[in-house]
């Protein structure tokens, strides 16, 4: 297990990307690795382009470098794409396909198929799917983002157990049962395994 | 660093400012707790009226200690460990980076082509003594910090005394962005520049749509704004403030974001202006308490003729739901009392103050209407707790 990890974590606000985020930093902790992160709160993010960085095992500053990313976690395919540029070329990306277009009449979005191609040439890696189609058929879109970080788990210097531990000290005690499930759902995830 | 400010501000009885940055203010990393040091829940205020009384008798005096002081600070900045000089052998290259820039540097330095010698500098007073040695070890200095180029146009005054010939590179001559965040790719650029490298290539990202913030589905605000619209012409000043609802600004509703409290300020003086004009400020609960009060004394004592809008949402939203004066508790969630913006508005000298439920339309647009026929300071309260808070 690589113990050093660059991380971005990139999607709308509101969809639980800040969590994420503290999810893992909280297993780092847990787990005695030292880590860095910087991200996007407040007002900015409310429906915004959200994007939060996590450094685990890093001496110094808390941004990601470009092209340096080990792994993007994207819950939306066009913020993917914003991001993109952080990705390493040895790098995995894990992107949710389900979009959500910006607000404005006159917004065109981008065709899915173009992203996610723009995406797959930036690193070694794409693991694309409707995650959200799975995290309502799990219960609830809401744990979308614990979801795919189960999904994400096996390219995190990090195990399951700890990021499970980290979730029951993060996450509000009445919905702390439902992400376990999510995590361990995305644990088990299988590449095209539509069912 | 907190702690040691406030250990400095007690050894030289001087106020000592602790400077932050966005990256550093949003950002989390592990921190080594200390020793927690008992400290008395109560004080008591030793009278000395020399250093507190600043009349101009006592003020001369302050002043002259306060420059004899900074010797001897300079030499206490020199000895601190904020301020860390690492010299390599061998480099002819030297980087002064100012606080989190430092971080930048010495990741670039990592892996850097050529040996360079790195001084962080944490303080000001800066540490002359440990400038002048880099100073005067190396050919080049690339001088690394956000803003402005404080540290780097004082450099020249001492490079003169220790090294003429040392090659400053830094905001004022191109080699680092005037503007922005820094970053490691930045440090990197300038340290090409500065060797004669050709400059790294990066593959760029087609133009994509935005995404800026917008209010929260079922946000009291947009209701609001809505109402206003419905009642006031086009052609109405909506002189605005920051919270949530400067996210108007998407609406057509916001025209002006300066600073808390200015809304009111700048909406009092158009109104003076512009008699013909209407003139509506909006300002949030949470901002009106905290600076929207002289403002709108202000334009009551002048007889300005705007209506200004207060959005209580029955919190401050935009910075995480702390509470105010207005919720009826403490920051730290004891009871207190609940000041009533109403009640406030009138002791203000508001003409009118009117509370109003965004949510009741039709309520809401004939009281609006009304309002807006008469003239003077008027008041209007939108009351809705903020969507977030019931979810």
């Amino acid at each position: 297990m690589k113990k050093k990890c660059d991380i971005v974590i990139v999607g709308v606000g509101g969809q639980g990307i800040l969590l994420t985020s503290d999810v893992i930093a909280e297993a780092c902790i847990m787990t005695g690795i030292p880590v860095k992160g910087a991200e996007t709160h407040g007002m900015a993010q409310r429906g915004g382009s959200v994007e939060t960085h996590l450094r685990i095992g890093c001496m110094h500053g808390p941004t990601v470098r470009a092209a340096s990313a080990d792994l993007l976690i994207a819950f939306e395919p066009l913020e993917g794409v914003r991001y993109a540029h952080f990705l390493s070329r040895e790098g995995t990306a894990i992107v949710n396909t389900m979009a959500i277009k910006p607000a404005g009449r006159d917004t065109v979005y981008p065709e899915l198929s173009r992203l996610l191609s723009i995406i797959r040439g930036r690193c070694a890696r794409l693991i694309a799917d409707d995650f959200s189609a799975r995290a309502v058929a799990l219960g609830s879109a809401r744990v979308l983002n614990i979801f795919m970080l189960g999904v994400a788990t096996r390219w995190l210097p990090l195990d399951k157990e700890a990021l499970a531990g980290a979730i029951e000290k993060v996450v509000k005690p009445q919905f702390v049962e439902m992400n376990l499930a999510a995590l361990d759902q995305g644990y088990t995830y299988q590449e095209g395994d539509h069912g | 660093m907190a702690k040691a400010a406030f250990a400095l501000s007690e050894e030289f009885s001087l106020p000592v400012m602790l400077r932050s940055v966005t990256r550093l203010s949003h950002g989390k990393s592990d921190v080594i707790l200390g020793e927690r040091s008992a400290r008395p829940d109560r004080g008591r205020f030793e009278k000395n009226s020399a250093r507190f009384v600043m009349v101009p008798a006592h003020a001369r005096v302050q002043h002259r200690r306060v420059n004899e002081l900074q010797d001897e600070l300079t030499r206490e900045m020199d000895a601190s460990p904020y301020n860390l000089l690492t010299m390599e052998s061998g480099a002819k290259t030297g980087i002064i980076a100012a606080g989190l820039c430092y971080e930048y540097a010495a990741e670039y330095a990592d892996t850097a082509p050529e040996p360079c010698a790195l001084l962080k500098i944490g303080t000001y007073p800066l540490p002359v003594d440990k400038i002048s040695r880099l100073l005067a070890a190396v050919e080049n200095v690339l001088v690394l910090e956000e803003i402005d180029p404080v540290v780097e146009e004082q450099l020249y005054r001492w490079a003169k005394e220790v090294n003429p010939a040392v090659r400053i590179c830094g905001k004022l001559n191109g080699h680092v962005p005037k503007e922005g965040e820094l970053s490691v790719e930045a440090v990197a650029a300038a340290m090409d520049v500065i060797h004669g490298r050709p400059a790294r290539k990066s593959r760029s990202l087609p133009v994509l749509p935005g995404r800026p913030p917008t209010l929260c589905p079922g946000c009291p605000h947009r209701a609001s704004f809505n109402l206003l619209k419905r009642v006031f012409d086009p052609d109405t000043v909506y002189p605005g403030d920051i919270g949530c609802y400067t996210l108007g600004l998407a609406q057509g509703m916001i025209d002006t974001c300066v600073c808390m409290g200015s809304g009111i300020s700048l909406g009092a003086g158009i109104s003076q202006v512009e008699p013909g004009r209407t003139v509506v400020p909006i300002i949030g609960d949470s901002t009106f308490f905290h600076a929207g009060i002289p403002a709108l004394l202000n334009a009551c004592y002048n007889q300005a003729n705007i209506v200004l809008v207060i959005l209580d949402n029955r919190t401050t939203a935009m910075t995480g739901h702390q509470p105010h004066a207005g919720t009826g508790l403490t920051a730290s969630g004891a009871i207190t009392l609940d000041v009533d913006l109403q009640k406030l508005a009138l002791a203000c000298g508001a003409r009118t103050a009117a509370v109003l439920n965004p949510l009741k339309v039709q309520e809401s647009l004939e009281a609006l209407k009304k309002i807006k026929e008469d003239y003077g300071v008027r008041v209007v309260i939108f009351r809705e707790p903020c969507i977030l808070l019931k979810t």
